[in-house]
Order: structure tokens, then sequence, then C-alpha cells
């Protein structure tokens, strides 16, 4: 690691996360690059930073995967230092070892920590070794081996993240079709088939530490996050403090937290992600090595810039002394998918023909698109993370659905509704909420279209016996149709 | 003129004569559809077509909802089924997505097999 001051920094990533490394660099005075796929050139994170580099065409693999290129790109500008957000590259301890290797600082963990940490089963060995405790499981996939986990069990790929390639598996007649297609996935999304299985207990909660080590050894624990709100292990909703945790058990989960970063030698933010059963024991489920999606909970909750944090545990300094020990208020975090709710929550592409975001006291919003943006099937499907903070939970939880309720998008179905409709059921009110709630939650249906605004629809569409709409022009920002100005029109 | 909503598939008849936009309402359209945003909801409308021709395509056709690679095919021409039924399997975004009858009937014909490539809007099966 060489970890030293640097002037310019690169960004290895696109989308929102581009977005919020990029202006945290520019508050600090660092010199930006941006890097960007064809498809992106004209996005906002391209257009955040000092200069741009094109990667390549828009497939990841020929673009935000390319290793080589984003190296050159680095060369080519004199970053001295390169960010790699999350996905892509961000897990990728030869790309990490590279950047190093190359001169450049590596602003994230050790590649030695990430490659500890990357696979599932020696990483849960160690962790067992160094005293974190661990869910039972196994990497015999025949009946023999399974029956030592016992049912149910969750099928996971290896190489795995962010609930690609997972399946539970209730009897044993579900196992060979849960492994045939696990492992597809995990080809697919992964390029390497291997498995594993582990005790999948009933209805746990996801709750994780944020840790955070410098150059000189100390390592430190910046609360939870509670992220149980999942759907096909993804994360939907997220909150720090978790409704679940008292003084104690966050002191013994950042104990435990603490002792696992301190095994693999780790430096920079990582997060360590636990199941907390019922009844208050905890199991090590496995460790992200870098900045996570959800990251602007904790930052709201705890008054902290992980970023900035980043940067300057990357430059070689030390841990502030003065880093808080409890947090000071409460923030909920809503992720914005571009999907259809209503039909199985299927991934959606297009154009956003309209955007607008929510602003006010103990709100933010973390975005990387716009009016104009395209949603294509190459990336990730989240567009916006849509962030309230209150003194109490409640109030975070109002100033969130009330934020929800003034975001915009048009052009491309998204989760906004549903996810104001998630955050007011008597559930998450409560905050009782556990890993499989969604599975079974019952969310209520959206309102059906008022008439004067199946009116409007009907005037926008056209009149005539219907061959009028059949010939209209594909995505025509629309001329103002009506003469009263009681509305607005977004192209 | 009746008007569907594109996520629930429910019909609707607008009330007649033009009546203002409702205060505050963000509309704008995209080919076939009107896209509405009222007080923190959005809906996507779509004209219903009453030719008899074209209403019965609509009626009968199974789209698929996004674009990706067919996995695998789950059900069989010929075969009855009902309204939720898997049909196939379609892989996109690095993810599986079960395709379902969206009603009761007939497969007649499914227009893919696995392994290959559709795009938003395709047909997959026709159901009687």
């Amino acid at each position: 690691m060489n970890l030293r001051p640097f002037r310019k920094v690169l960004v290895a990533n696109r989308g929102e996360i581009a977005v919020r490394v990029l202006t945290a660099c520019r508050t600090l005075g660092y010199g930006t690059v941006a890097v960007a796929s064809e498809a992106d050139v004209a996005s906002r994170h391209a257009r955040l930073a000092d200069e741009l580099v094109l990667l390549g065409p828009a497939p990841a693999r020929e673009s935000y995967l390319a290793a080589s290129r984003i190296l050159d790109a680095a060369r080519a500008t004199g970053a001295e230092a390169i960010h790699p957000g999350f996905g892509f590259l961000s897990e990728n301890a030869a790309f990490a070892r590279a950047v190093i290797d190359a001169g450049l600082v590596w602003i994230g963990p050790p590649p030695d920590a990430i490659e500890a940490m990357g696979l599932k089963v020696p990483s849960r060995e160690r962790m067992r070794t160094a005293g974190v405790p661990v869910v039972p499981g196994t990497h015999d996939l025949t009946p023999e081996g399974i029956a030592k986990v016992g049912f149910p069990h969750v099928v996971k790929a290896s190489a795995g993240g962010g609930g690609k390639g997972m399946r539970v598996v209730r009897a044993e007649a579900e196992l060979a079709p849960a492994v045939e297609s696990c492992r597809r996935e995990a080809e697919a999304a992964f390029g390497d088939p291997t498995l594993y299985a582990e005790r999948y207990l009933e209805h746990p909660r996801h709750v994780e530490i944020q840790v955070f080590g410098d150059a000189r050894g100390r390592v430190v624990a910046l609360g939870e996050r509670e992220c149980s709100l999942q759907r096909r292990h993804q994360k939907v909703v997220e909150e720090s403090p978790s409704p679940a945790v008292s003084p104690e058990l966050r002191a013994r989960m950042s104990e435990a937290a603490v002792a696992a970063a301190k095994a693999v030698g780790y430096v920079n933010a990582g997060t360590v992600e636990f199941l907390l059963d019922a009844d208050g024991s905890f199991y090590f489920l496995e460790m992200n090595t870098r900045l996570q999606v959800e990251h602007p909970v904790t930052e709201e909750a705890w008054g902290l810039d992980l970023v900035t944090l980043q940067l300057a545990v990357a430059a070689g300094e030390p841990l502030p002394p003065d880093l808080p020990a409890v947090p000071s208020a409460h923030a909920i975090e809503a992720r914005v998918y571009a999907e259809d709710p209503e039909n199985g929550f299927l991934p959606q592409v297009g154009t956003v023909l309209a955007y607008e975001e929510p602003g006010g006291p103990g709100v933010r919003v973390d975005s990387g698109i716009e009016a104009g943006s395209e949603v294509s099937v190459h990336y990730d499907p989240m567009l916006a993370k849509v962030v309230a903070r209150g003194r109490t939970r409640e109030e975070a939880r109002l100033r969130l659905v009330d934020a929800l309720g003034r975001t915009v998008v048009l052009g491309v179905a998204t989760n906004v509704s549903w996810l104001r409709r998630l955050l007011q059921t008597p559930e998450f009110v409560r905050g009782e909420l556990d890993t499989s709630l969604l599975g079974r939650l019952e969310v209520p249906a959206p309102p059906d279209p008022p008439p004067d605004v199946l009116s409007a629809a009907a005037r926008l569409l056209g009149g005539g016996d219907g061959r009028a709409a059949m010939t209209a022009p594909a995505r025509a920002a629309f001329p103002d149709p009506f003469a009263d100005g009681s509305f607005r029109v977004l192209g | 003129m009746r008007i569907r909503d594109l996520s629930t598939g429910v019909v609707h008849e607008p009330p007649s004569g033009a009546g203002d936009l409702p205060r505050g309402a963000r509309v704008v359209r995209d080919g076939f559809v009107a896209w509405v945003w009222h007080r923190g909801e959005t809906w996507r409308l779509g004209r219903v077509v009453e030719k008899p021709g074209a209403a019965e395509e609509e009626e009968h056709d199974l789209r698929a909802p996004m674009p990706g690679v067919v996995g695998r095919v789950l059900a069989e021409e010929g075969q009855e089924v009902v309204k939720g039924t898997p049909l196939l399997v379609l892989t996109a975004m690095k993810m599986e997505h079960e395709i379902r009858s969206p009603r009761p009937g007939k497969l007649v014909k499914l227009f893919r097999t696995a392994g290959e490539r559709v795009d938003l809007g395709d047909p997959l099966a026709e159901i009687e």
C-alpha cells in the first residue's frame, strides 16, 4: 500500500456513486478525472469532473470493468489515486494490486484484505478463528454434506455479492434444481460457478457495522445499519441506527466487527455484515471491502463524511481522534430502482423524460440521472437514493415519505410510489423488520388514476378513432395541448 | 375513448368533457403512453385500441416486459394454463425472471425458445 498524499483522483465508476465521490474530491480541492463508457459521455458524472476519459463501448466488460483501460486513463491524465466506488472493480484484488504496482494510491483496503474476504468459504474460516460468530455452512452440496447444515438453507455463489446467484432450499427435493439454476447465475454474473450453502435463519435481521481502519493499525466501528428490507436479497430500505440494536448490543457487534477487520489487516472503509437473530445472537455473514451503497445513512445519523475519511486515510493520515461514539440523529434511505413493482419488479429500461428531486430540511438525494438520461440493460437499475434524517426515527420516516412524494420520474417506471406505501405500513412504522418481511408484507396497491388524471391522459393521447394515437411520433416532448396553463409539461 | 393503466392492466373510462389538468401535475407523452405524475403517484396510461382486430391481438399476446435472453421454456404449446402458470424464464440484468401467464386459457403459441434474445415488447406467447 503506497498511502501518501495525492492531488488528482480518478473515479473508476459511473452514476450516483461517481457523482458522490467526485463531489467529495472537488470539495477538498483535488483534481478530478471521470471515466465513461460511450453510453455515459454526456452523463452527470462525466460532466462533473475536470477531465473525462472515454473507456469504450457500453458493456461494462469493455468499459468500467476494463482494468487496463482505466490504468491507461490514470496514466494519460496524471491522476495519482483511484477511487473505485462500489460494484465494478471495487472488490477486485488483482485490480487493486495493479493500481498499487502502477505507483498509484488505491483508495480502498489492501488487496490482501479484499482477497481474504472475497471468497466466502475461506473468509468464514478465518472469522471463526478470529472468534467472530459464523453461521454453520458447507461447500459440500451433496445430500450428505447438506445434512450437516440442515433445512432450510441458502445456496449462494461463492464469488457472489449483491444478492445475485442465491436460492433458499427448504426441502431435499428443491436442492438439485436450486443448485443448477444458482450455478448458471453464478457463472453468468461472476464467471465462477462455485457454490456454498449455509443455514438459513428463519426471521433474522440484517444488521451491518461500518468499520474504518487507518495505516497505523487503528480500526474503529461507526455504528450499525439496519438493512433487513431486502427483495431477492437486494437491499431496498436501510436505516441507522437499527430499531433493534441497544447500546449494549451495538458494543458487542462493534467489537466483533473490529476483530473481523483486524484479522485481515483492514485499512480504509469496510462493512461487516451480520444476521441478527431475535434473541440478540448474531452471525458473521460477509465483509464488504468497499464503501457501501447505503453509506449515506451512517453519514447522516453520525454526522460524518465517509468519502472524505477514505481520501484522508488513503493519503496516509490517521483517523481523526474525535470520531463520534454514538449516533446524533436517525437516518433512513430508500433506493429508487427502475423497476415495475406491480409486475414482479421487472427491471425497466428507457429514457428519463422528466426528473425532479426533493429537497428541504434533513433530505438528501444521491443520484446520477437527470431528464434525458438513458436507463439501459448494461448497468445497475438503481437510479437514486433518497435519504431523510430526523431527531427521531419517526421524524426521519415522515420526511422520507414526503420527500418520495415529491420525487418525479417520468419515462421509466420506478418503485417510488411503492416505497412510499412501504414506509407507511404498520410493520415499518413499528420497526418490526426482518429479511423475509418484504416477501410476506402486503404493501397496499397503488391508487387508480383519478378522473382528472384520466381526462388529462385522454387529451394527451389524442382524439379521433384511435388511429391518431397509432401514428403519433414516438417520444415527442409533448407540445402544450392545453390553453389554460394550469399545469407543467416537461420534456 | 378508454384508458388502460399499464401497471395494473385496469381499463378506465375517462369522464366526458375536457377538464383542467390537476394542479401541480407533470405530464409527458411517449409514443402510445401518457405519463402522468400527480401528488406523489405516477401513472402510465395507454389508450385502449377499439378496432376489433387490434383489440384481440392486445388481449391475447404476451409481450416481453423487458429485453433479455430466454433462459428456459417452462410450458408447452397446446397446454391449458391458469393465471400465474410459469411460461418461461427471461434472464436480464444478470437475474432470472419467471414470465407467467397473465390469464387462464390455452397456450396456442410460444414464439421463443431457450437461448434467444428478446427485445422489450416482443411477442412471447399467444394465449386463447
